[in-house]
């Protein structure tokens, strides 16, 4: 396959691909065409409540990595609280500011975490992969969302109610022993992750002499 | 009074003399005799059951012994063979010696050990490699703090006849394992063997005696000069067969628990145990009670066991070693390995004794290769390069098209290159020399037929001036040096490659290779990383890559803006630290910016790939390329010549190590 030759200056683009489902994170869609970049507004009608029994709930939850390793009976409870709803492309899940409502996890597609620098634009500071966890901020104080998600993709949710959530983790103590390290290390991984983009190791200040 | 190591004569009918003495003394002399068309260790009455004039042929699976001499002027010779179906293990450690004696009366028990009264012996014709098999027995055994009183019972009453071998057999390796074909110490006499007698060589004060007691005359320097080419001669004969590269081997072998060789072996090994029966240091045993009917009296033996039969690790519940393969690789690694640990010297004295006797001819010292390769240790990395020792000389090559990746990174199509470039090694680099401009080191991203492509991202004048150029136009290059990464360290295996940046382009020939080899390999994944979407390079390639189901590709960028891009976001780690991997059966291939190799190299590691299985490339100043101006040092390394690919386990602490 030869490789064609770019123009000065002109940006990479991408075909569009569509993503199977997959335990990798696949080569990227396509950039919107000119004018798409405003996202639509967060609403219900964006997301499509499915009727998901308990049990399939408790065993999709379980599939996925924040629930891999609960005990059964705080797996019910969670599943309880929970609903599960599917959103397309493009679709604002949460934004910045306001009030967490719900912990979510995704089970399937990709969202982004963005947020909104003037003179920017919105800018993604990470994307969540499938059965990580958004919406932390609905068991911390002051439970309002650090950034405004986007779904990159359709994408499949699990969200837990936050206040029902939060009362419960106060006196189920088995609940709270199966929730909190797994937020913890969802964090401590993000933060990780958010030192070393902030080091921009991959720009160009290398020590390179030539 | 000789002193020790003193030299005297026995002619060829003085042997019976000595033969005589030792039996005046009261000992029984063992020595090889015919027997059953082998030559075995049994008890003999004078040279004249020697196996005088007759040799062995010794293969994998193969013994033979061939009478009326080896056609060199050998017909007279007694001791013109190498080794013999079982060693002086069967004097020393007997197959079954009674331990005890048990009465169950009742409720009651009693015990009451039984005598060690071994008979005296004299061992005639034991071999360097033996002498080395006593020395490791009295290790194991007599070392503590528990003593086999019976073994050191046999051992302090055995009188060592050595011989020094003058035709090691096909399977002989003792030169490889260090422990001969000279005899230099453990004996009481050592006799080397010429056509007319002996050169006699006393090694104790018993010893001492008995060659004071023989009245014997000093040899000639003829004979003494004779003497010593036996041994020079024996070491050049087995120096043209296999041996056993022991450096290094036992932590090669403890990296390689999970190697596919194990398997191969086991298809072919029958567990019959020939091998450690054969062998004169393995010294596994049983401890079984016979009995009679009513089990009051039982007597306890100490038997030869063998950790090849099925049940030697069985315990109620099961069986820690129910495969072949486990038991082939407990014995080898064992041997090779572990002993030195647990003794300090490697348990095998290279025999070859397991090689010859085993019915199906697995020969131990390709066992080891095939499951424990030799990695060219870093002195001998150092091949020819193919190029000017004079920094300042280079060939040339020409830009046949040249293109941009991104807004700050170009590849370079060359053609007109001289035959050694093209034939150059993923990983391998080229300097690269516009005459004005100092030379830079760059990585060849991919090899064709008769033409390279170089990937090159502009940093400095150097990177700005080459690239700046127009197809046609010539460049100085010198190379490909270095050492590129290690394809075959993967075979069999799953094989993960993280690249960030600039780091893919060094890689590309990897990956070229792997996917034109892709049988050879386990399931294969690319994750690569970089600055922004705009910064990602060879886009074409990656998409085709991921249309392709035998290689997995996962992108991620540090930063996106929103609309722009719907693919990961976030550091190239999060892309497979939760990904399924079989850490043991998987090598990785890491390049980039050191601290994300870091991270990356600790984050597969923490998923329990060794650091011999993770391979990074470096980079440092370089400006000649070939280990001579001193720029590229790295601790004990020059990145140029002993890299620039390493694996984590060589870099040990340099990778994280500030200012080094």
């Amino acid at each position: 396959m030869a490789l064609r030759p770019y123009a000065a200056g002109q940006a990479a683009l991408l075909k569009t691909r569509a993503p199977p489902r997959r335990s990798i994170a696949a080569l990227p869609n396509g950039p919107c065409a000119e004018g798409q970049t405003a996202l639509r507004p967060a609403a219900a009608q964006d997301q499509r409540e499915l009727m998901t029994d308990l049990a399939t709930l408790v065993s999709q939850i379980d599939a996925t990595w924040f629930g891999s390793g609960m005990s059964a009976s705080s797996m019910e409870r969670l599943a309880d609280m929970a609903r599960e709803y599917e959103a397309p492309a493009r679709a604002r899940l949460l934004r910045e500011g306001d009030e967490t409502k719900e912990l979510s996890v995704l089970v399937d597609g990709r969202v982004a975490l963005t947020e909104h620098v003037a003179g920017r634009g919105s800018v993604t500071l990470m994307t969540v992969e499938p059965g990580d966890v958004f919406g932390w901020s609905a068991l911390i104080t002051p439970f309002k969302a650090t950034s405004t998600v986007v779904s990159l993709e359709p994408v499949k949710v699990i969200a837990f109610d936050a206040a029902a959530l939060r009362d419960e983790v106060r006196s189920d103590c088995e609940l709270a022993t199966g929730i909190y390290p797994k937020l913890l290390e969802a964090l401590a991984r993000r933060l990780g992750a958010t030192r070393h983009q902030l080091l921009d190791l991959y720009g160009s200040e290398q020590t390179e002499p030539w | 009074m000789i002193e020790l190591d003193t030299r005297a004569w026995l002619p060829r009918e003085g042997l019976d003399r000595l033969i005589a003495l030792l039996r005046e003394d009261g000992r029984k002399v063992v020595g090889p005799t015919v027997r059953d068309a082998a030559i075995v260790y049994d008890e003999i009455g004078s040279s004249a059951d020697l196996p005088t004039g007759v040799t062995d042929e010794q293969a994998p699976g193969r013994y033979r012994i061939h009478k009326g001499g080896n056609g060199n002027g050998s017909a007279g010779r007694s001791f013109d063979f190498a080794s013999s179906p079982t060693s002086w293990k069967s004097y020393t450690y007997p197959a079954s010696v009674p331990l005890a004696r048990a009465r169950r009366d009742g409720d009651e028990v009693e015990y009451s050990a039984i005598g060690h009264d071994a008979p005296r012996l004299a061992y005639l014709g034991v071999r360097a490699c033996d002498i080395a098999a006593l020395a490791i027995h009295d290790d194991v055994l007599t070392g503590g703090p528990y003593i086999d009183e019976d073994y050191a019972d046999r051992r302090g009453k055995a009188f060592i006849v050595a011989v020094e071998c003058a035709v090691p057999s096909g399977t002989c390796f003792c030169a490889s394992m260090g422990t001969g074909p000279e005899v230099s110490n453990g004996f009481d006499i050592a006799l080397t063997e010429l056509d007319e007698g002996y050169v006699v060589k006393t090694g104790s004060e018993a010893g001492q005696q008995l060659v004071e007691r023989l009245e014997l005359e000093a040899p000639s320097s003829l004979q003494m000069h004779a003497a010593a080419g036996v041994g020079v001669e024996a070491r050049a004969m087995m120096s043209e067969q296999l041996g056993v590269t022991t450096e290094g081997l036992k932590d090669r072998l403890v990296a390689q628990l999970e190697a596919k060789g194990w398997d191969e072996i086991a298809e072919r090994c029958l567990a019959c145990t020939n091998c450690t029966m054969a062998c004169p240091t393995c010294f596994c045993t049983d401890v079984r009670q016979t009995s009679d009917l009513l089990a009051t009296e039982t007597v306890s033996e100490r038997q030869w066991a063998s950790c090849f039969t099925l049940d030697f690790a069985r315990v109620a519940h099961g069986n820690f070693r129910p495969r072949v393969k486990d038991r082939y690789r407990q014995w080898l690694t064992h041997k090779f390995s572990t002993w030195v640990d647990q003794f300090g010297t490697s348990g095998c004295v290279g025999c070859g004794r397991c090689i010859t006797w085993c019915p199906v001819g697995i020969d131990v010292r390709e066992s080891l290769l095939q499951v424990a390769p030799l990695r060219p240790p870093m002195e001998q990395t150092q091949q020819p390069v193919p190029v000017s020792a004079n920094p300042g000389r280079y060939s040339i090559g020409t830009i046949a098209e040249i293109w941009a990746e991104t807004q700050n990174v170009y590849t370079l199509k060359m053609k007109d290159l001289p035959e050694s470039v093209c034939a150059g090694l993923p990983g391998q680099f080229l300097m690269l020399d516009l005459p004005g401009f100092s030379a830079v080191p760059i990585s060849i991203s991919r090899y064709r037929e008769d033409e390279i492509f170089l990937t090159i991202r502009t940093e400095g004048a150097s990177t700005r001036a080459i690239t700046s150029l127009r197809p046609g136009s010539q460049i100085g290059l010198r190379g490909p040096v270095g050492r590129g990464w290690p394809m075959e360290e993967a075979f069999g295996r799953d094989v993960i490659i993280v690249a960030g940046g600039i780091g893919l382009p060094p890689l590309r020939p990897l990956i070229d290779n792997i996917l034109a080899r892709r049988g050879h390999f386990g399931r294969v994944k690319l994750f690569y990383g970089a600055r922004a979407p705009k910064d990602l390079v060879f886009t074409e390639e990656l998409k085709a890559w991921a249309e392709r189901d035998d290689i997995g590709i996962g992108v991620t960028v540090d930063r996106a803006k929103v609309g722009t891009w719907s693919g990961a976001v976030g550091v190239v780690t999060h892309l497979f630290d939760r990904e399924p991997i079989d850490g043991s059966h998987t090598t990785a291939y890491i390049c980039g910016p050191e601290k994300m190799m870091s991270a990356a190299s600790n984050s597969l590691a923490g998923r329990g790939i060794l650091p011999e299985h993770i391979y990074l490339s470096m980079e440092r100043h370089m400006e000649c390329g070939i280990g001579l101006c001193g720029h590229c040092q790295m601790g004990k390394y020059f990145v140029c010549k002993d890299g620039p690919v390493f694996s984590r386990r060589e870099l040990g602490v340099s990778l994280d190590m500030e200012g080094l």
